[in-house]
């Protein structure tokens, strides 16, 4: 056994062998390094906790990438105010004006040059009836091309809003028509697939709530509550820069360290006593994992991205990675005042140790005088779904068979300073399965899309992202294994969303799951196996990826078509 | 930005590396990093082709009690509804397995597996699986101890005996740099 010391002299000696082996600000000197023309340029990331600033010889270094921000050269008083988003009740056959633009929004006491969808934070919230579609003309007037996504709907591939798959991106000044079909019951959100790493970050973002015809469909509720739950990365000079030819931070992705409910930094609401509410819970965070935890009320959840679950079950917090939604219904029995929180354990590798880290996102104040209808009954009932099951049913013969596909989630390091890739090395001996924050904020912000790649990996033919393109058919039901390596640079959870088609989580590292919902987007921990049952309903060619945005724009995707049965292209 | 040659990295990486995998440390940290210390990119992709049956597993280390004895502990993510289980103050919860290959057994006793805090403060016995020599139970703390008793009975409530093998969650490995290494001019009382 070797001590300690002599370890760490090690580390003294590969680094000084290593070199930086980065530009710093001497070797440009006299270079406007990643400034951009409206001089906005490169700064070091806030830090959560104080720690030295870079590591010995990457002080002054930059991503390799030009510093961004849409709307610097607009003045801020000619934009209009973001206003609350509208509740927007739609039926079969209407029309939506969308438009994409920039706005003034004002958080906290601070004012910041940020885009929204028709003017609003979040954009509008779309309530239609199942089975039915609607007609949205889009209209983009910011800066930067774009599309909308419609996610985790079933609708017609031609408008799912993904450039280079399923369409032209949108350029500045023009529109697109999407025809919008809903054929499922549930909670999904749109927002744009290109650069989401900066669009959506910048508020493009809404929710929308399909309704079941059946008026049992879900439990009864007193009152329904939308909660988006985002970050933004804020320091004394404003909002962080993004990169303009492609993505920063695609390391750990971009955390923000000012936390947004439904763009607000804090969400309140009173009710009287005994009220039960239904939260529809969407995460629109480029890469945060929220553990939301409401103490002291009753949670039960009751839903997840595309269906309700098996069965009804009590929970004490939820788990939300980016992209996906959960519905939970919270009974608030006692008088008083309830803290919505993001409560983590964080990671300080600097410190080498685990921290709590708790973030008040919301606060519930409950009065004494009891409300006009009293769902306790109904909320105490745990409901088994008997359609979900009847729907599953269907399915769950297929869980036995073989892997049908399998993907390898890892990264590939380019030409990242070596002295950053030999103390990654050193981090990278614990790797924990979800990352709950930015644990290395000076070296995430030099990993880009430029030097660092995200892989998706079919592991039977070793082809690799957009080298991807498997062939299914209408009705196939495919059984997918997807496999987190933990044996890379920088393992990291992934969010894995498939587009236009519903799957299940059937198996979590060998363990079958015992409480089904309907999903389309799944996150893989690190070192972890998760088998999934696909079904290929739906025809057209589709984009799967990583929901962290950065990751995505580091590579992380791949492409499948779903024929039809018909056999017609 | 502007790369330089590689060469020093790559023989700096190495020499850290080779001096890593001589340390108790870094046994399993070795496997972790084979890929960088063979690829100057850290290509991930150079290894685990295939490795969708990769579960995580960690050696368990025999003490003086246990000369030539084996084991091993498997960590794994809990059934979830959300895919990942933490607790309402963030400790990611494990399903843990501790697997005893090698072990000279005495009659009369039994093996006992424990999950305890680095601390020692708390602990608590993992369920034997059908009485065989597999032990199995959930934990959600931040950084654990592994390790396997011989005890007096199977069901004893306390650990009490002697330890045979030992194993630390991975998250033990994590270190400070402060007043270490390229943070040498950091002083630690300074960020503690």
């Amino acid at each position: 056994m070797i001590a300690p010391r002599v370890r760490l002299a090690a580390l003294v000696l590969a680094l000084a062998l290593a070199g930086t082996g980065a530009a710093t600000s001497q070797e440009h000197a006299g270079h406007q390094m990643g400034v951009d023309s409206t001089g906005v340029g490169w700064r070091m990331p806030p830090q959560p906790r104080p720690s030295p600033m870079m590591l010995p010889g990457l002080m002054g270094t930059f991503p390799d990438l030009t510093a961004f921000l849409p709307g610097a050269d607009l003045d801020p008083t000619t934009l209009p105010d973001a206003v609350f988003r509208e509740i927007v009740e739609m039926s079969d056959g209407d029309t939506l004006r969308l438009e994409a633009g920039f706005v003034r929004r004002t958080i906290g006491n601070r004012t910041f040059t940020m885009y929204g969808f028709n003017g609003q934070y979040p954009g509008p919230m779309i309530r239609v009836p199942q089975r039915s579609e609607i007609v949205v003309l889009f209209t983009n007037h910011i800066d930067l091309p774009t599309a909308v996504h419609w996610h985790g709907l079933r609708l017609d591939n031609q408008y799912d809003g993904v450039p280079g798959v399923t369409q032209d991106p949108v350029e500045p000044g023009e529109s697109f028509l999407y025809r919008v079909r809903f054929p499922d019951a549930g909670l999904y959100w749109y927002h744009p697939h290109h650069r989401e790493d900066i669009q959506q970050d910048l508020g493009l973002y809404g929710n929308m709530l399909v309704d079941s015809p059946d008026p049992d469909y879900l439990g009864p509720v007193n009152a329904e509550d939308f909660l988006m739950l985002d970050d933004l990365l804020i320091d004394d000079a404003g909002l962080f820069p993004y990169g303009r030819e492609g993505a920063v931070q695609t390391l750990m992705g971009r955390f923000g360290n000012q936390l947004l409910v439904n763009g607000e930094p804090r969400w309140e609401v009173t009710l009287p006593r005994g009220e039960v509410r239904r939260l529809y819970l969407t995460n629109v965070a480029n890469s945060r994992t929220f553990n939301l935890v409401l103490k002291g009320a009753e949670l039960k959840l009751v839903g997840a991205d595309v269906s309700k679950f098996e069965r009804e079950r009590v929970v004490e917090n939820v788990v939300l990675a980016p992209a996906q939604r959960y519905i939970v219904d919270v009974r608030f029995g006692t008088p008083g005042t309830y803290a919505l929180t993001n409560s983590i354990q964080a990671i300080d590798h600097f410190r080498g140790e685990f921290y709590s880290s708790v973030d008040t996102l919301g606060l519930v104040t409950v009065l004494e005088t009891p409300g006009a209808i009293d769902y306790s009954a109904e909320f105490a009932t745990l409901r088994e779904n008997t359609d979900v099951i009847a729907d599953i049913d269907r399915f769950r013969s297929e869980f036995g068979r073989p892997v049908d596909r399998e993907l390898e989630l890892t990264v590939r390091a380019g030409a990242l300073p070596s002295s950053m890739v030999a103390v990654m090395a050193l981090d990278t001996l614990y790797f924990p399965p979800v990352e709950w924050n930015d644990a290395m904020p000076m070296m995430n912000y030099l990993a880009t899309s430029k030097n660092l790649t995200w892989i998706l990996r079919d592991t039977q033919t070793g082809l690799e992202n957009r080298d991807i393109e498997w062939k299914f058919t209408e009705g196939d039901v495919v059984k997918l294994r997807i496999h987190n390596q933990r044996r890379s640079f920088h393992p990291m959870q992934h969010p894995m969303h498939f587009h236009g088609q519903r799957f299940l989580v059937i198996e979590m590292d060998g363990i079958p799951v015992d409480n089904l919902a309907w999903k389309d987007t799944a996150v893989i921990p690190v070192g972890s196996t998760f088998d999934l049952l696909m079904e290929a309903s739906n025809p057209g060619r589709w984009m799967a990826h990583c929901h962290i945005a950065e990751h995505l724009e580091a590579g992380m995707s791949m492409v499948f078509t779903v024929d039809p049965a018909n056999g017609e292209p | 930005m502007v790369m330089r040659t590689p060469k020093g990295s790559l023989t700096g990486l190495l020499v850290l590396l080779a001096i890593l995998a001589r340390t108790g440390l870094a046994e399993e940290a070795v496997v972790e990093l084979s890929g960088a210390s063979h690829d100057p990119l850290c290509d991930g992709s150079r290894i685990g082709f295939g490795a969708s049956l990769d579960p995580q597993i960690y050696s368990l280390q025999p003490t003086q009690h246990a000369p030539g004895g084996r084991g091993s502990m498997t960590l794994a993510q809990p059934s979830s509804p959300f895919g990942i289980l933490v607790d309402v103050d963030g400790h990611q919860t494990y399903r843990v397995t501790v697997q005893i290959d090698q072990l000279r057994r005495r009659s009369g006793t039994s093996y006992v597996a424990w999950v305890a805090t680095p601390e020692l403060d708390k602990h608590v016995r993992l369920e034997a699986i059908d009485g065989s020599d597999r032990f199995e139970g959930s934990i959600g703390w931040n950084q654990f101890l592994v390790f396997v008793s011989e005890e007096a009975s199977p069901d004893v409530e306390k650990w009490d005996g002697p330890i045979l093998l030992t194993g630390l969650s991975p998250s033990g490995r994590m270190h400070t740099m402060a007043g270490h290494g390229p943070f040498d001019d950091v002083s630690c009382a300074d960020v503690y």
